[in-house]
């Protein structure tokens, strides 16, 4: 696993970072964030909401896929120091997820800390952007 | 979303602007809450072990279990109530609402034990037109820090609302 500063060049990518997801991967994420909203339970309900393919996943869920690419990537010594990112499509029922994470920028900053700034998004099978956004990671000099 | 419901939800959301009108403290962070947020969010994989294995824990750089940046200490008081961290949705209870992004700009590490504070503000709003209709974008702040006073986490998460 590569982890200093030096091992990396901008535009550099990861390995693919995947989950299927559905009922089993949202229940078991409503239950450690306690985010019971019936769009995310119902089929009824989200239909009624106007997404047709029915119930469908969180946002925040992806956000932690990010972060679960990143650490997986990157390794435990990291420290993630900002992620931001839109949730510009809907997680649909047994949808593929995937997160492939790109160094777009080499930062030092003014206390001589190593950070690399990536592009971050998850994706669905078909090649929909769901989570754009970047990440800044601190590294070990 | 009608004339009425705009004015409604414009008002309220100028009244709240800025202030920092909610704060609530978390329970002491648990090992378990820990392990079940790693589990839940690597399923059906395994987590990794920084999270779920005080032995190996004890060898890395934090020498103890860290909780994942994302954490959520908040989850499951007794007051269900208070778990609503959606800000605008208490002020503008009669529209829609999905999440629109998040931003997270994350300070020092949560532990075991750790006790977490939040506060919490609309930071800002745009009224704009959409495929939606009329829509509103709210952007909530929200502060927390730990028992130390150490900046854990600000979190911007943009709320739409129509």
């Amino acid at each position: 696993m590569k982890s200093s500063f030096n091992d990396f060049e901008v535009g550099d990518t990861s390995p693919k970072w995947e989950r299927v997801t559905g009922p089993m991967e949202w229940n078991r994420f409503a239950a450690a964030n306690d985010e019971f909203y019936l769009v995310h339970m119902d089929d009824q309900v989200a239909i009624d909401a106007e997404n047709p393919e029915g119930m469908f996943g969180m946002g925040q869920m992806r956000l932690s896929y990010i972060h679960n690419a990143i650490r997986d990537w990157l390794g435990d010594a990291i420290e993630v120091i900002q992620v931001s990112c839109r949730y510009t499509a809907i997680n649909q029922k047994n949808d593929t997820l995937s997160t492939t994470l790109k160094v777009i920028e080499k930062i030092i900053n003014e206390e001589d800390e190593r950070i690399l700034k990536l592009e971050v998004d998850v994706m669905r099978q078909d090649g929909t952007s769901t989570t754009p956004g970047f990440a800044l990671v601190k590294l070990l000099k | 979303m009608n004339k009425d419901d705009i004015d409604k939800a414009i008002n309220a959301l100028d009244k709240a602007k800025g202030e920092w009108y909610r704060e609530r403290t978390s329970f002491p962070v648990d090992f378990s809450d820990i392990r079940r947020w790693a589990i839940g969010v690597y399923w059906p994989e395994s987590p990794p072990k920084i999270f779920v294995n005080q032995d190996y824990a004890k060898k890395t750089r934090w020498g103890k279990i860290i909780a994942p940046r994302e954490f959520n200490p908040f989850a499951w008081p007794v007051t269900a109530n208070e778990s609503n961290g959606g800000l605008d949705i208490g002020l503008i209870p009669h529209l829609r609402s999905m999440a629109g992004g998040t931003n997270d700009i994350y300070g020092t590490q949560i532990y075991i034990g750790n006790v977490i504070t939040e506060r919490s503000r609309v930071s800002e709003y745009k009224l704009t037109n959409t495929r939606l209709g009329q829509t509103l974008f709210v952007i909530n702040e929200s502060e927390w820090v730990n028992q130390d006073k150490e900046l854990v986490r600000t979190r911007f998460s943009t709320g739409v609302r129509y």
